[in-house]
């Protein structure tokens, strides 16, 4: 499918309610190592136009390492308590394991002595 | 209000005294809608407006340093609006309105923006002071809205406070050359300094405690401090903000040697108030009823620019189509 075919994301990004421009969610990464993180939203035309905006408008200060810009009607967004809420699971965290380290200081000790005694 | 919206309100206030945020698809009450589309809108054509007095020194900048450094410092402003704007814009969506309302607003004079912006700027010193003392006193009021309840606009001031720590110290380098300069030199600062001093004193707004209420226009504002507060939309009052204002500018305002004109002003040494010589709020509640001396004249300027950018907008726009 091409970009300019009906019905194509980039179609549906065209917004009716204000003119010919959409909302763009603007994301970057601002350090080597980072991730790309959410930075603002702006109003644009094209996506070309968004990301020269972003640029001007958000990011002129700083050295970016990757830019994105996404129109917002492309979000597909967790709705409501459903699906953002998380069972406690605390099998699955490190801090449930913290126990061993007392094990081990136990059984390290328990081996001292018993090299010293021998 | 029926009590099912009464609950709902009751229920979204607790969520705030919980320290919990709002984010712009959360349910919220239409009373806190309405105080941050106000504050918002304000604050976003603020920065807007703030642009032109600044600029009207770009081109008579005394070096191209300072030129090339006030240049970035109005451009940072107009992303401060851009940012603000979108912020607000979609606060009003459920309303079907976007920032075509806001502008139509500020043409037809409906739309306030801060005083000082309302002012000339007849010297290099009174741009200087503009960035040392006016966007000292904008920080202080972003720097505890930070502390606010509506997540989108605490981003928003988040990368706005960034780049208001430059604006700061661009704006002292201009003074601090000024103070340590000719004789004239400081005395065109000495006189920016009388000039701006009342608006200085009224950028924060009126007290809460009653003394500023009027019959005249804009006599709301003070209930509209007590709803933000309630909705922790803000966390300090007005005056509160005023007398941080003073304990921080005043006696680096002195120590350069210059007087400022309010012979009443002194700071308590026990309770560390400032008292001062109450300000003329009536002429304040003017000037942001446009009725400043450069109001019209700047109002002007962005109907004008806004016009004739139009076909920009319209290229840009159409860019989808033409493909
Ligand atoms: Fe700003
Ligand atoms: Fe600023």
């Amino acid at each position: 499918m091409t970009t300019d075919e009906p019905g194509s994301v980039a179609d549906q990004m065209v917004p009716t309610d204000q003119g010919e421009l959409a909302v763009y969610e603007v994301f970057a990464q601002t350090s080597e190592r980072g991730t790309v993180e959410w930075q603002a939203s702006l109003l644009a035309g094209s996506p070309a136009m968004a990301l020269m905006l972003a640029r001007e408008n958000f990011l002129r200060r700083r050295e970016i390492f990757d830019l994105w810009v996404v129109p917002r009607d492309a979000v597909a967004r967790a709705e409501g308590a459903d699906e953002l809420f998380r069972l406690p699971k605390t099998y699955r965290e490190v801090s449930d394991y913290q126990y061993l380290v007392g094990k081990w200081r136990q059984y390290h000790q328990q081996a001292m002595t018993r090299d010293t005694m021998a | 209000m029926n009590p099912n919206a009464e609950d709902r309100t009751q229920q979204f206030l607790e969520h705030l005294d919980d320290g919990h945020m709002v984010e712009a698809d959360d349910w919220m009450p239409d009373a806190y809608r309405a105080e941050l589309v106000r504050l918002i809108r304000l604050h976003a054509v603020s920065e807007i407006m703030g642009t032109l007095p600044e600029k009207e020194w770009v081109p008579r900048a005394p070096t191209l340093y300072r030129k090339l450094a006030l240049m970035a410092k109005v451009q940072d402003e107009a992303g401060h609006g851009q940012l603000l704007i979108r912020v607000a814009e979609d606060l009003m969506a459920p309303r079907g309105q976007n920032r075509e309302h806001i502008m139509e607003d500020l043409f037809a004079g409906r739309q306030k923006f801060h005083n000082v912006f309302h002012l000339p700027v007849p010297t290099w010193a009174d741009a200087g002071l503009i960035g040392w003392l006016v966007d000292g006193a904008a920080i202080i009021t972003q720097g505890m809205l930070l502390g606010g309840s509506y997540a989108p606009y605490t981003r928003a001031l988040r990368r706005i406070v960034e780049e208001e720590a430059f604006h700061i110290q661009h704006g002292e380098s201009i003074c601090m050359a000024l103070a340590e300069g000719t004789a004239g030199q400081r005395a065109m600062f000495q006189d920016a300094l009388t000039r701006w001093w009342p608006a200085l004193m009224t950028f924060f707004g009126p007290p809460e405690d009653g003394t500023a209420r009027s019959a005249a226009p804009g006599a709301a504002h003070t209930s509209h401090q007590a709803a933000n507060l309630r909705f922790r939309i803000r966390t300090k009052s007005n005056e509160e903000l005023r007398q941080r204002y003073l304990s921080k500018y005043v006696p680096r305002i002195r120590s350069l040697g210059f007087v400022i004109p309010d012979p009443t002003l002194k700071q308590d040494p026990t309770t560390k108030v400032w008292t001062y010589q109450p300000p003329d709020w009536e002429q304040w509640r003017a000037i942001i009823t446009n009725h400043g001396p450069r109001s019209a004249a700047r109002v002007n300027l962005r109907h004008t620019s806004y016009a004739e950018g139009q076909w920009v907008r319209d290229v840009m726009s159409a860019t989808r189509k033409a493909v």
